[in-house]
């Protein structure tokens, strides 16, 4: 794998492109209110169902960029060629991870020599035929990975993602 | 699959959040952290002003940012009763880790004891004391009454010898200068106890005795140092796994040359340039990897020398540089003495440390040069030495690591910029005790004579020996036989009959039993055989002073209540002495109870006041309220003043070319080859046919006793990895993952097959220290002139025991190394 040393900046600018995007509305107060309504809030993050792409827009062991849950989160599909744990479609071997670097955030690199994401910013090296397992490194979670579904036309979507995202305290902004 | 949290979202902190000074507890480094807690009801928002940011959270924060926090960093704990969210996150303005968080440091709060979310039940709450076939909870005072009775009876019938203690030294968690002082004060002040000895040797000595005798204490430079440098030398130190943050923030600039601005505001018209690093260790780290992908190979030489051969390596090149002249002749006559008498005593020719060392003359040679060659223009080159556990843990300790000195006093590198000999360092430190100069030299060799039967009572303060000591597995039986003789004649009576009790355990003493007293904060192994277990609080549930590798003393606070009845060590300690002092003067003895006075501490503050500021060098203008000010970037040790609400530090020992003997002068020592030192080294390397090589790894560093109830780590090393080069796998018919035996004539152990394609043949490296595997059992009893263990230099065996169990089949085995 060839390192390029421009793609932590990359991935900066990613992050601010369409920074605006995400205005959430009226949110909870901070400092406790002499007087405050109840307001029911759900357990879990409501994620969106996005299609990604399409099966035949994959080929083998080559990255296809996306963003899940939203444009501002970068993330890639793969076609592994092999079946792996959690693999989606006919062959069981499509698999969606995030490229922040759940450690500070640096934009992963894929490695198709041995199917890893790897970060350039300190070394972080995660397995994409172990559901994101890092192999070494920094972060203290393993790679979020996308819950994924194909469905009869083979349309790949994301419906969830099984780790928090670096720089979002919530996965849906 | 791996392990994930299914977690989609946190709580934010709000803006009212409380926030206190932490430096993680676990490396030498003490990367700054802050804990943000608030009450357990609510949470702060998005919007700029309702949270502690005053960022707008809605949106994705980029790289770096100080407004995120990984699920690690989050939990509820108890403050003062009552239920708070916690968040612990690395701080961006400390100056050691500039917000980096190490992947031990960014689960401090994941490793707190939290009854609400299930974290570290293991923690011991009560005191607990052997009763009916187990360890049950009991009080403070029926625990330390029993502790007392015992110990006193002991030392009646044996004397203060018949005392055998193993205990902590250092600083962070399970230790400070807190903590060293209250062991310290009971062992060495109220008592004279020589039979101790400290958490990961056999002893009570220095690791590092060889670079104390000449006069250079062994912290000397600064983490700035390793910016400024122009050439790194690292022996036996895998920094990017064992000193993270320090690596990556301070050496990893100089290797990519974006700290040459510094170097030129700092040294002037001299040259500069980008580091350039020597790398001696047997083995290919991640670290080596990590350097050739940050410096380019050509700046990056990796010594892969024969396992223990570093002395000579050392003697050749201090030869080569005095033949060259390239050496500080001025800085020598003035600042050192027996120069000539060490150069003619060490002379080694390069071909000769070829020939021991496996290296290429070529290879010595060019390392010389980069360590030693003067700059363009004459100036002298700026080269800082580093070593750990490869040299202090490996052969010939001492004389070792007075070679790698003798080449840096030599060369004029200690106590200038750009240079320093250091260790790099396993715990941070916080040592402060009364004298242990009664203790000897050398030390009592404290496990072969528990071994051999001797000593009644046992004080265990912050160890686990059965996971962490060398010929483990002999020390082990022996120590279980021992106490089990205890266990047996503590069920003969019923324990609320103290007096029959104390009759039944000094019986069993009598015919070669041990009553064994542990003092931790989680159950360990070696408390598997413990009578008495005292729960102790840990950095955060107290308040904690440390100094790092630089010196850099900061106070970690107290953002947390201990679990149950669990307090600080030191009190502890001062709780030991005023039960000691009651049960002394209950019998008469007046006199022996005198000396347990002065442990009227209440809070952890006053032990600090009565050690730390009474003792250490500048300790007088230390105080908490200081600290605290001072933040998570404190001041570096020895204080020399408090000026304008500052307490001044010591950015670099020496660097007025005076050394710690009485003239001043630091004296080169004479420090001939000698093969492998200790005794059956050489016999176990031409019997066996594996090198088990071991050492410490990046996720379980100085964590691994509360690693053990951590789903991300366990879920990794289920089992201790041995790496081991394919084909040798191949050759005993080993898959990824398989179990294996490493054995040899001094235990057997297991551990879990990672191939490793950059692993010699033949030479293997396991995790050492690991509780599901303990390398310990093969490492053999044999040690150096002052009892320091040589872990390194083990040879073994390896079979296969099992195909790879269910927690293993998950797991990845591919290569550590980024792919430059």
């Amino acid at each position: 794998m060839k390192r390029c040393p421009s793609l932590v900046d990359a991935g900066r600018r990613s992050f601010l492109t369409g920074a605006g995007l995400a205005t959430a509305g009226a949110a909870a107060a901070t400092v406790l209110p002499a007087q405050a309504k109840a307001a029911p809030a759900l357990a879990l993050v409501k994620y969106p169902a996005s299609r990604l792409a399409n099966l035949k827009d994959l080929t083998v062991n080559e990255p296809h960029n996306v963003a899940y849950p939203d444009v501002n989160a970068p993330g890639v599909l793969l076609k592994l060629g092999t079946r792996v744990p959690g693999g989606a479609g006919p062959d069981g071997d499509i698999v969606g991870f995030t490229t922040l670097c759940p450690h500070k955030g640096f934009l992963l690199t894929y490695s198709t020599g041995d199917k890893t994401l790897n970060c350039p910013g300190h070394y972080s090296r995660f397995d994409c035929e172990k559901g994101g397992q890092q192999i070494w490194g920094q972060a203290t979670q393993n790679l979020p990975q996308y819950a994924l579904r194909v469905d009869a036309k083979g349309d790949i979507y994301a419906e969830g993602v099984d780790e928090l995202i670096y720089g979002r305290l919530s996965n849906v902004l | 699959m791996a392990y994930k949290r299914q977690i989609g979202q946190l709580p934010i902190i709000p803006a009212n959040a409380t926030v206190h000074n932490v430096v993680c507890h676990y490396c030498i480094v003490g990367c700054g952290y802050k804990a943000y807690s608030w009450d357990a009801r609510y949470e702060g928002g998005t919007a700029p002003g309702e949270n502690a940011f005053s960022v707008d959270l809605s949106r994705q924060q980029p790289a770096e940012t100080a407004a995120w926090y990984a699920p690690s960093m989050y939990n509820i704990v108890k403050q003062n009763g009552r239920d708070v969210h916690i968040v612990i996150k690395p701080d961006k303005a400390c100056v050691v880790n500039s917000g980096l968080g190490s992947v031990r440091g960014a689960r401090i709060a994941e490793m707190s004891y939290s009854r609400q979310r299930n974290t570290q039940l293991q923690r011991l709450t009560d005191p607990q004391v052997w009763r009916y076939g187990q360890l049950q909870p009991t009080s403070w005072d029926d625990a330390l009454d029993l502790v007392a009775r015992v110990t006193a009876a002991v030392i009646a019938e044996q004397g203060e010898d018949g005392l055998f203690v193993s205990a902590f030294d250092h600083g962070g968690s399970g230790g400070g200068y807190e903590n060293t002082w209250g062991t310290g004060k009971l062992y060495f002040g109220a008592m004279k106890v020589k039979n101790i000895r400290i958490h990961n040797r056999p002893a009570y000595n220095s690791e590092v005795h060889g670079s104390r005798d000449m006069g250079v204490g062994e912290l000397n430079n600064c983490y700035e140092d390793a910016e400024l440098a122009d050439t790194l030398v690292a022996v036996g130190t895998n920094a990017m796994e064992t000193q993270t943050n320090y690596f990556l923030n301070h050496w990893v600039p100089n290797l990519r040359g974006t700290s040459l601005d510094k170097k030129k505001t700092e040294f002037g018209n001299e040259p500069v340039a980008k580091a350039r690093i020597v790398i001696v260790d047997p083995r290919r780290t991640v670290t080596v990897n990590a350097c050739e992908v940050e410096a380019g190979k050509e700046n990056v030489l990796h010594l892969a020398l024969n396992s223990g051969t570093d002395l000579i390596l050392f003697n050749a090149w201090l030869t080569y540089a005095a033949e060259k002249g390239w050496i500080d002749k001025a800085f020598i006559a003035a600042s050192t003495k027996d120069f000539d008498k060490a150069l003619a005593a060490n002379t080694v020719s390069v071909a000769d440390a070829a020939r021991a060392t496996g290296l290429s003359e070529a290879d010595i040679v060019k390392a010389v040069t980069w360590i030693a060659e003067p700059k363009a223009g004459g100036a002298r080159r700026r080269t800082m030495f580093a070593y750990e556990k490869g040299l202090i843990w490996g052969n010939d300790n001492y004389r070792t690591n007075q070679a790698l000195v003798n080449l840096a006093l030599a060369t004029g590198n200690v106590g200038r910029p750009g240079g320093g000999c250091v260790r790099m360092g396993g715990h941070q430190e916080g040592y402060c005790r009364p004298s242990d100069a009664f203790v000897g030299r050398p030390a009592a060799y404290v496990d072969k004579l528990l071994i051999e039967g001797k000593g009644g009572v046992h004080h265990i303060w912050g160890c686990d020996h059965y996971k962490t000591t060398l010929n483990a597995m002999a020390f082990k039986r022996a120590y279980k036989m021992r106490t089990d003789l205890v266990k047996d004649a503590m069920a003969s009576v019923p324990y609320g009959d103290r007096d029959a009790m104390v009759a039944a355990i000094m019986g069993a003493i009598r015919k070669g039993g041990l009553f064994s007293v542990d003092v931790d904060i989680v159950p360990t192994h070696i408390g598997e055989a413990a009578h008495v277990m005292l729960p102790a609080a840990t950095s955060g549930e107290m308040n904690l002073t440390s100094m790092n590798g630089e010196r850099r003393m900061r106070l970690t606070e107290r953002y947390m209540d201990p679990p149950g009845q669990a307090m600080p060590d030191c009190l502890i300690a001062a709780r030991i002495a005023n039960h000691m002092e009651r049960v002394l003067r209950a019998a008469g003895k007046a006199e022996a109870a005198d000396k347990f006075k002065g442990f009227d501490w209440k809070t952890e503050e006053d032990a600090f006041m009565d050690g730390y500021a009474k003792n250490e060098k500048g300790g007088g203008f230390v105080t908490y309220d200081r600290l605290r000010a001072m933040g998570t970037n404190g001041f570096q040790e020895p204080a020399t003043a408090y000026t304008d609400g500052k307490i001044v530090g010591t950015k670099r020992l020496f660097a007025d070319g005076k050394f710690n003997k009485p003239d001043g002068k630091a004296v080169f020592a004479e420090t001939r080859w000698r093969g492998l030192q200790a005794p059956g080294k050489q016999a176990e390397k031409d019997k066996f046919a594996f090198l088990i090589n071991n050492g410490r790894a990046n996720l379980v560093w100085q964590s691994a006793y509360l690693d053990v109830e951590n789903e991300l780590v366990m879920d990794r090393w289920p089992y201790p990895f041995i790496e081991m080069n394919p084909q040798d796998m191949g050759e005993l018919g080993l898959k990824s993952g398989d179990l294996v035996e490493v054995y040899n004539e001094n235990g057997s152990t297991q551990a879990m097959a990672y191939p490793t394609p950059t692993a010699k043949r033949k030479e293997t490296f396991m995790l050492f220290g690991f509780p599901t595997g303990v390398q310990g059992n093969v490492v053999s009893a044999g040690v150096n002139e002052y009892v320091i263990p040589n872990y390194k230099q083990t040879w073994g065996n390896i079979r296969k025991i099992a195909d790879a169990p269910e927690g293993v089949r998950h797991l990845t085995f591919k290569s550590k190394e980024y792919p430059a």
